[in-house]
């Protein structure tokens, strides 16, 4: 007998959505790292190296919204004891899917640094906030796995959550406050540097990007969640 | 354009990127499906779900 069949519908029924909403949106993605692999042109400075932008970027942009989203979740957690249990469970998961994102962002630059800087790191200030906010994170699930107060856990990592997001502006803004061998924000300076067949090709991987990040979101949710479950029925927190 | 890096092209670089984003991806969504599969099974043999379905249990959420 399938386990299917013996799993309430109001359980089943998002889980069976979320797959086949992941096959969807890895489609697209599969279409936009086409795009940017075979169908647009090379850069006139940095040839074809510079094709690592349409992964790259998207990463980054996915890596601070899911640790400000982490943030935001970690402060209803603080506001809403009653309802602590379901927005910590949110803030972990988005905080993971951040940290998997920052270390994604951390190699895909160090991989085109070396071809564009000649190095694989720099102590710059772009990339070493990148790197203090992804250790952020990796302190965040680290301080979680070996809390085992539940209520001292909850607290705990909403505070290390906050924490980590407020590092979110100033590995952004980082180009203009320090001196800096990384590139300015793409978009800002988006009429001398982004042309626009570059520009739509970034913003379609990003949606792809974006809209894979949420399926795979809810798929570690409902995961996390099926887990503490079953640990707080068995008496385990 | 035929640029080339030392004794490497472009290649190894924009294709590196693009398959460690693709594996780890892919890698962390099986993980967790495995693991959501893994906690449901659990819940099933402890009869966690009948128990839900005559009580209406209020232990966690009512979907995950």
């Amino acid at each position: 007998m399938s386990l299917e069949n013996e799993i309430p519908k109001e359980i089943i029924q998002p889980i069976k959505r979320w797959n086949y909403l992941l096959f969807i949106f890895i489609f697209f993605q599969i279409i936009g790292w086409y795009l940017a692999l075979y169908h647009i042109g090379a850069d006139t400075d940095q040839g074809n190296v510079y094709r690592i932008i349409f992964v790259h970027v998207p990463v980054a942009w996915c890596a601070f919204f899911w640790v400000f989203l982490s943030a935001f979740f970690a402060i209803l957690t603080l506001l809403n004891p009653q309802k602590s249990e379901i927005f910590d469970r949110s803030s972990h998961t988005a905080i993971e899917l951040g940290t998997l994102f920052s270390v994604l962002m951390l190699i895909t630059g160090s991989v085109w640094g070396k071809p564009t800087w000649g190095v694989w790191w720099d102590w710059d200030p772009r990339l070493t906030s990148s790197l203090v906010m992804f250790l952020i994170c990796c302190g965040y699930l680290v301080l979680r796995h070996f809390t085992p107060d539940i209520r001292t856990r909850r607290n705990i990592a909403a505070i290390v959550s906050i924490l980590s997001a407020v590092n979110v502006p100033i590995v952004y803004y980082s180009v203009n406050l320090w001196r800096s061998v990384h590139q300015p924000q793409t978009f800002v300076e988006k009429a001398k540097n982004v042309s626009s067949d570059i520009s739509i090709v970034l913003l379609f991987n990003f949606a792809a990007m974006f809209l894979l990040s949420i399926a795979i979101y809810k798929i570690r949710r409902q995961s996390i969640s099926a887990k503490e479950t079953l640990e707080y029925v068995r008496g385990e927190q | 354009m035929n640029e080339s890096y030392g004794n490497v092209g472009w290649q190894i670089f924009v294709y590196a990127s693009y398959f460690i984003v693709g594996v780890s991806l892919l890698s962390y969504v099986i993980m967790a499906i495995f693991s959501r599969k893994k906690s449901l099974k659990n819940m099933y043999e402890e009869g966690f779900f009948q128990e839900k379905n005559s009580k209406n249990s209020s232990a966690g959420e009512k979907s995950l």
